[in-house]
């Protein structure tokens, strides 16, 4: 019974998130067509594979068509998130529109997560109306969302791994220059060069050397270690919390843009359920 | 001992076992899957396989850098003497100053260093026919070096090796 009650709560507290996730994908999308906008008269696209059939289209047909079936389609996920035959149009859907704002020559990875969860949804079940979902849909459920929250800070890992691979690779090929502690400094001025931006602490930051380095290391930490902080629940929301403020800080520091990431640790971390010893999401009911 | 012939009941129970678990289990694979590509794409840093990703975002360090530059020698049949990078001429190219023209430069340049005339052909029509706003434009591709903190001080490049001159309407 304690179980049963347990995982009831987790559930009620899990549908409110998938519905604030929907939310997100929506106002996402609504920024992804807008922020490639400037692309839509593109005459010579490289179209990704997902939309490499429609080649000889008119691009402009192509981006308008995609982020109006999109737009359409994420508002009636909105209404109606708990018909999975919705869901599975709607991820078509953004699958498609996703390929076609990135078939400019350079793929940005801001929408990827997103595409990712909305994939991982697709096995959530819902009742049908009026019913109330079984018990052992529910804990389905609870575990399909958990698999969302390790994709997410999955994703995380990997680009710790990525930094320590690179630090590694230097070290072992005798550069050891590379951990002067004007390293950090001197990414900050490469990535503000070559996007040819300015940001509010960039420049402070490149002057003020030990400061960046500081901040690149916790930064390291932070994403090496964020798979990990899946058994420590209780960590959970103040993770999540770092988590969206390092996007804070590569918008303030390197301006780059990954809005539509920064709610997800908040979403899935911050106010996830979390369990206790007592309720395992792996008991079956 | 696997049955060869599982009885109706031992069937019925896999069926209700695979039903009951199906869920947890693809989405789990979905995320190792995913996790394990994400690792093995290292080896094809440049090429990409969309939605795939490996997450790698500014994991590189550099002591001085080396890539690509383009800058415009000729536009609409005027020469341009001054030798300004084609990021820095947002005035004649609206789209020079987005990181999306970075790349292309970046994806031409390996193209034409790989001799790789397929992909050389698709990053000249797309950089001609909308960074380069369908401009009639010469262009020279070079290989510079610099370190990042010296150049924002100073503009200073350690070298500038010039590979290749293109102009739009040219094979």
């Amino acid at each position: 019974l304690k179980l049963r009650g347990i995982i009831e709560y987790n559930w009620e507290r899990i549908k409110s998130l998938v519905k604030a996730f929907d939310v997100v994908v929506f106002l996402s999308v609504i920024h992804l067509v807008f922020t490639s906008l400037s692309f839509r008269l593109m005459q010579q696209p490289v179209l990704l594979w997902p939309v490499a059939w429609a080649n000889g289209i008119p691009f402009h047909w192509l981006y308008d068509l995609s982020s109006v079936l999109c737009l359409v389609l994420s508002a009636m996920l909105l209404m109606r998130g708990q018909n999975r035959w919705i869901r599975v149009i709607h991820f078509v859907s953004l699958f498609l529109c996703v390929a076609v704002m990135n078939s400019h020559g350079k793929i940005r990875h801001d929408a990827h997560l997103m595409l990712w969860i909305s994939f991982l949804f697709l096995l959530l079940s819902f009742p049908k109306a009026h019913c109330s979902a079984s018990l052992r849909t529910k804990v389905n459920n609870v575990r399909v969302f958990f698999a969302a929250q390790l994709f997410l800070l999955s994703t995380y890992t990997l680009s710790g791994f990525w930094k320590l691979q690179s630090l590694l690779q230097n070290f072992l090929n005798g550069n050891f220059d590379i951990f002067s502690a004007e390293t950090a400094s001197r990414e900050i001025a490469f990535i503000l060069f070559r996007n040819r931006s300015v940001s509010l602490l960039g420049d402070w930051l490149i002057e003020h050397s030990l400061v960046a380095m500081a901040l690149w290391i916790a930064t390291l930490a932070l994403q090496f270690f964020s798979l990990a902080i899946v058994f420590f629940p209780r960590c959970w929301r103040v993770w999540g919390i770092a988590l969206c403020a390092f996007h804070v800080g590569t918008l303030l520091i390197l301006n780059i843009h990954f809005e539509k990431q920064m709610l997800l640790p908040l979403i899935f971390l911050t106010l996830a359920p979390t369990p206790k010893k007592s309720d395992s999401v792996f008991c079956s009911p | 001992m696997i049955e060869a012939n599982p009885t109706p009941v031992r069937r019925k129970n896999q069926v209700r076992w695979l039903r009951r678990y199906f869920p947890s289990i693809a989405a789990c694979s979905v995320v190792v899957i995913h996790f394990l590509i994400a690792l093995n794409l290292s080896a094809n840093e440049h090429d990409e396989v969309f939605p795939f990703f490996k997450w790698n975002l500014f994991s590189s360090l550099h002591e001085s850098v080396v890539e690509f530059e383009v800058h415009v020698a000729e536009f609409d049949g005027q020469i341009i003497s001054e030798k300004k990078s084609y990021h820095d001429l947002a005035n004649l190219f609206p789209a020079a100053k987005s990181y999306e023209s970075y790349v292309v430069i970046q994806a031409l340049g390996r193209a034409f260093t790989t001799d790789n005339s397929e992909k050389l052909k698709q990053m000249r029509r797309m950089f001609e026919s909308y960074y380069l706003g369908g401009h009639t434009a010469c262009y020279v591709l070079s290989l510079v070096e610099y370190d990042p903190l010296e150049k924002r001080r100073s503009s200073v490049v350690q070298s500038r090796i010039e590979i290749s001159r293109f102009c739009t309407g040219e094979n």
